[in-house]
């Protein structure tokens, strides 16, 4: 019972210390930069599948060749080896010049997808065709490098936990031309970005008033006045568009409600429930709350406060908090 | 958790991915290219099933049908294989094997839906056509398979490209490049590659198909070769050719004759220690058929034979075989170790004045006087009369000749029917008309019938020397049948009764000698070449002599071509020797390749500012700066100088002469400028390391 149990856990130890081994290699090998221009240095190539199949047949008929003593067998088996042989250079050339640069990262929630741009350049005057690149575990993308020099890649990598999206290292690889040979690499491009904790939007949501208790409620006004225009900028709510005052004019115009004197919001951890991520998820759902009604809001975590401010920039501050709490910034 | 293992694999290369439209076209069509040529080979409704099967797929792919369920597939494969089992037999045959091969090639073309499923299907038609070299070796065939080869490779390139790429032009572009490129190695290869004789039997083409002499003969036999225009073999004389009267070619020999059938002797079982065979470089004290050669005359020539699919040669008596693995038999007939299944290449010494048989054995004299005298009592009768008569032998030879000569006999394709067991007096003394077989077996039978050791051969006579080529074609029509009797001193001699009764077939061939009537049932590539119709002939003769040079030094390359080959261009071969070749050839296609790929990379691949810069920033990616993807190159520069507190005179000229270089077009970037940029950058980063040092 235990022997296998023990040899398991030596084989998968192995495994482990293997793939540890391979890791700390390949970062010795291809550090992490955000270009990379990919040379016989760093590029992989080894038969697929279909090569050693391809080697079978081969085999197969060299011994029709052999049995039948026939010169053209000979010919065809002989000619198809030497393809293979000749497409290692074409699938090595594939990959071999290829410049990969980190153009964007994305931001964005827990269980989203986050997009990253990875720009492919190539030669300028030498084509290639089928290269495809992508995250270990998810769908490759192919990068068209034929007709263009350069191309962008949009690459997305499932966001799992909060924190520091690090989705490890960009797989690259090629079959060109024939499927026998595959050219790869696995590069870091030192992508990171931050995930977001998952918003969850109580009802209604679990407000504390800010300031002194003294209230200076002013007059509150009713959502539907509005005391001012403005024009429209993306992410206002189609709802509050002039649309009549949009007949008669291009521009798009907003209303622009009243804000109310005790709008200034504070984002408690204390006085939010559930356990740590569920009380950052219910903070994130509140602080995108606050941000969609323009209200001021502040953040109280264990560790920080954050004076009430409004504005996209604030909003981001209070997101990378959240993400990043109990974690190294 | 996803489980990485499992999505990973879905999308592995080639198991799940779609197959793309131009690839899926040009698998079908190079399907139908791959499997036409087979028609000859196999029956007409496996053809027609695999048409079948590409409509259906067609229709597939179009959506107006689906895939077949798995019961259907299971009831396809097995009405398939059974339905080729009936039309063809279970049997060893070739045939029915590359029927089976096509079926299955048809049906997985049936189900292919993964990338996976066509790389089967592209290996099946590598296989398919290697099949068809089996049956076919023209150059004709090699023209049309590179076609097929060219469009399967092109299938294959389709596959690994991105979908927009796959057009059936680009891909066959790209495919034609690599199998150029990759000629060199293969001829280095099939030079080299050592040649093997086959390891285990083999399924051979179907022995029906073939044409040829076999080892029994009833008279007709031959006539039915003199309508085939088949090449037997060509031979290439070291020096001027024999006359053609004079080219008898031993085949076979006939020695028992029963029931109206001629048909080859053995060596009895009592005497089963007498030597059959000799091979040279054995030792010849036992060959005590070979007589002493010493002060003859001989001519040397190489026989090309074509596939025969049976082991026995071609040679002129008496034939002296140099290649070790052709062996002389007891009765001079040529063997081969191996059936013929390809073109295959011996050499021969002639010795036209060699004694066969100075001596004859007790087992052969009984063999070659035998005859069951109650079966043709008249003929029996005639002999000893004429024999009574003569003088000597030779004159009793003379006088049956003359009897030929004189009375009315006739030589005719189309002979009268024989009874089996009267034959021989019906035909001499009734019919009067008969082809060679009847002439020589009535001859022979006058022979034994005076108590004078007689045989028939058969074999070919004559050949038709290529202009300009200058080789020997022999082709079936040309096949005959003569007589030789046994004379003390002299041997074996060659007597050609059908000389007395057309002496025109020996000298001008087949068609001078045959009636009018005759003629028609010749070939008529026969007939075209013999009356040399205008052009025709110098064509045929020009397609002849390429076919000649390609069976020569292609198909009929086989060891010992090679070894002379090898051992010409490279003394003594050695192991060591060899693999310098193979070495040497792999590099040679490898820079041939290299090259022809490089070349375009050669071409300024970036911009030079920007790989001196990109050196720059991957330097200081070393000592910890990054560069962020927005930041241009200025504004890096000026970061770390600032970060590091270096002076702006010493990054400023850094940035002004990248600023220009990289986005003034009207200043040319001159290669001292871009020296220039080299040092600055070479001696800011100096200052950087060193500021990271301190």
């Amino acid at each position: 019972m235990s022997s296998p149990n023990l040899a398991n856990s030596l084989l998968s130890q192995s495994k482990r210390s293997f793939k540890n081994q391979f890791k700390h290699w390949l970062n010795r090998r291809i550090p992490p930069q955000q270009t990379i221009t990919l040379n016989q240095r760093i590029i992989f190539i080894f038969p697929t599948k279909t090569g050693f199949a391809f080697t079978l047949l081969l085999l197969a008929l060299l011994l029709g060749a052999v049995n039948y003593e026939n010169s053209l067998i000979y010919g065809l088996t002989f000619w198809l080896g030497s393809v293979f042989f000749v497409t290692i250079f074409y699938t090595f050339r594939n990959l071999s010049g290829i410049t990969l640069e980190l153009k964007k990262c994305g931001k964005g929630f827990v269980d989203e997808d986050i997009e990253f741009i990875v720009k492919v350049t190539r030669p300028e005057k030498s084509k290639r065709e089928g290269i495809q690149l992508g995250w270990p575990d998810e769908p490759k993308q192919w990068a068209e490098l034929f007709e263009s020099e350069s191309t962008s890649v949009h690459l997305f990598a499932k966001a799992k936990q909060r924190g520091w999206l690090n989705p490890s290292r960009l797989l690259i690889e090629t079959y060109f031309p024939l499927g026998l040979l595959r050219a790869w690499t696995w590069i870091d491009l030192d992508a990171r970005t931050i995930v977001y904790p998952k918003p969850i939007f109580d009802n209604p949501p679990h407000i504390n008033l800010g300031g002194d208790e003294e209230g200076h409620l002013t007059h509150r006004q009713g959502s539907d006045d509005f005391y001012d225009m403005r024009s429209y900028q993306p992410g206002d709510s189609p709802r509050h568009i002039l649309w009549r005052s949009y007949a008669r004019q291009d521009e798009l115009i907003v209303k622009k409600f009243a804000a109310y004197a005790d709008s200034r919001l504070i984002l408690d951890w204390y006085q939010v429930s559930g356990d740590t991520e569920s009380r950052l998820s219910r903070l994130t759902g509140m602080a995108l709350n606050a941000y969609r009604s323009e209200k001021e809001f502040g953040l109280i975590l264990p560790n920080l406060e954050l004076k009430p401010n409004a504005g996209k920039a604030h909003l981001n501050h209070v997101l990378r908090e959240l993400a990043l709490y109990g974690y190294p910034h | 958790m996803v489980t990485p293992t499992k999505q990973s694999e879905m999308w592995e290369h080639g198991t799940v991915s779609q197959i793309p439209r131009n690839s899926l076209i040009m698998i079908m069509a190079a399907f139908a290219i791959v499997v036409l040529p087979h028609f000859y080979n196999i029956s007409v409704w496996i053809i027609a099933a695999g048409v079948a099967c590409v409509i259906w797929r067609w229709l597939i792919f179009i959506g107006k049908t689906d895939f077949p369920s798995f019961w259907m597939k299971v009831a396809l494969v097995s009405v398939s294989a059974g339905a080729v089992v009936i039309s063809e037999g279970i049997t060893k045959n070739l045939e029915t094997w590359a029927a089976l091969l096509v079926m299955a090639f048809a049906l997985k073309l049936l189900e292919m839906k993964t990338q996976r499923d066509a790389y089967v299907v592209v290996f099946l038609a590598y296989f398919t056509i290697s099949v068809e070299f089996i049956f076919n070796n023209s150059m004709g065939i090699v023209a049309y398979e590179l076609l097929a080869i060219t469009l399967v490779t092109a299938a294959m390139v389709g596959m690994n490209q991105f979908h927009t790429r796959v057009k059936p032009v680009e891909s066959i572009k790209i495919a034609s490049r690599i199998l150029a490129q990759a000629i060199p190695l293969m001829l280095v290869i099939f030079i080299i590659f050592p040649r093997i004789g086959p390891i285990w039997a083999i399924a051979t083409p179907n022995q029906k198909a073939r044409t040829g002499l076999s080892s029994e003969m009833t008279p007709g036999d031959i006539a039915s070769l003199a309508r085939s225009d088949e090449i037997v073999f060509r031979a290439i004389f070291e020096d001027e050719p024999p006359a053609s009267n004079e080219m008898y070619w031993r085949g076979r020999v006939y020695t028992n004759f029963e029931n109206g059938t001629w048909s080859e002797a053995k060596i009895p079982k009592k005497h089963n220690t007498i030597p059959r065979v000799y091979f040279i470089g054995q030792n010849k004290r036992y060959a005590w058929f070979i007589p002493d050669l010493s002060n003859l005359e001989k001519h040397s020539y190489t026989v090309l034979q074509e596939p025969s699919y049976d082991n026995w040669l071609f040679g002129l008596d008496m034939a002296y075989a140099q290649t070790t693995s052709v062996g002389m038999m007891w009765d001079y007939r040529l063997i081969s170790r191996v059936p013929v299944q390809t073109i295959f290449q011996y050499k021969i010494d002639t010795y036209p004045d060699a004694i066969l048989n100075t001596w004859l054995p007790e087992f052969l004299r009984l063999q070659t006087t035998y005859i069951d005298t109650e079966d043709n009592p008249r003929s029996v009768t005639f002999a000893k009369e004429i024999y009574a008569k003569s003088n000597s032998t030779e004159e009793f030879v003379n006088n049956i000749l003359d009897h030929i000569r004189n009375q009315p006999y006739h030589y005719t394709l189309e002979p009268p029917t024989l009874t089996r067991n009267n034959s021989i007096d019906q035909f001499w003394f009734d019919t009067r008309q008969g082809f060679c077989t009847h002439y020589a077996g009535a001859f022979v039978y006058l022979m034994r019938a005076a108590g004078i050791p007689a045989r028939m051969v058969g074999g070919y006579q004559g050949g038709e020397v290529n202009p300009l080529t200058g080789h020997t074609v022999i082709r079936q029509y040309m096949a005959h049948a003569w007589v030789e009797i046994w004379l003390p001193n002299k041997g074996w001699t060659r007597v050609d009764p059908t000389a007395a009764v057309a002496p025109s077939r020996i000298e001008n061939g087949l068609s001078a000698a045959l009636p009018e009537d005759d003629l028609s049932s010749l070939s008529a590539f026969t007939n075209a070449r013999i009356n040399g119709v205008l052009g025709v002939g110098k064509i045929m003769y020009l397609m002849e002599s390429l076919e000649h040079r390609w069976n020569l030094f292609v198909i009929g390359y086989n060891s010992n071509m090679q070894s002379d080959f090898l051992e010409r261009v490279l003394g003594k071969i050695t192991i060591l020797k060899i693999s310098l070749v193979l070495f040497c050839g792999a590099l040679l296609s490898a820079a041939f390749v290299a090259l022809t790929l490089l070349l375009q990379r050669g071409k300024k691949s970036s911009h030079p500012v920007i790989k001196v810069f990109q050196t720059f920033t991957s330097r200081a990616q070393r000592h910890g700066y990054r560069r962020n993807p927005q930041e241009t190159p200025a504004q890096f520069i000026e970061k770390l100088s600032k970060e590091r507190g270096i002076d702006k005179k010493d990054y400023q000229p850094v940035i002004d002469i990248l600023n220009s270089l990289l986005y003034n077009p009207s200043e040319p970037s001159t290669k001292a400028k871009l020296q220039n940029l080299k040092v600055l950058l070479q001696a800011l980063q100096n200052k950087l390391a060193l500021q990271t040092a301190v």
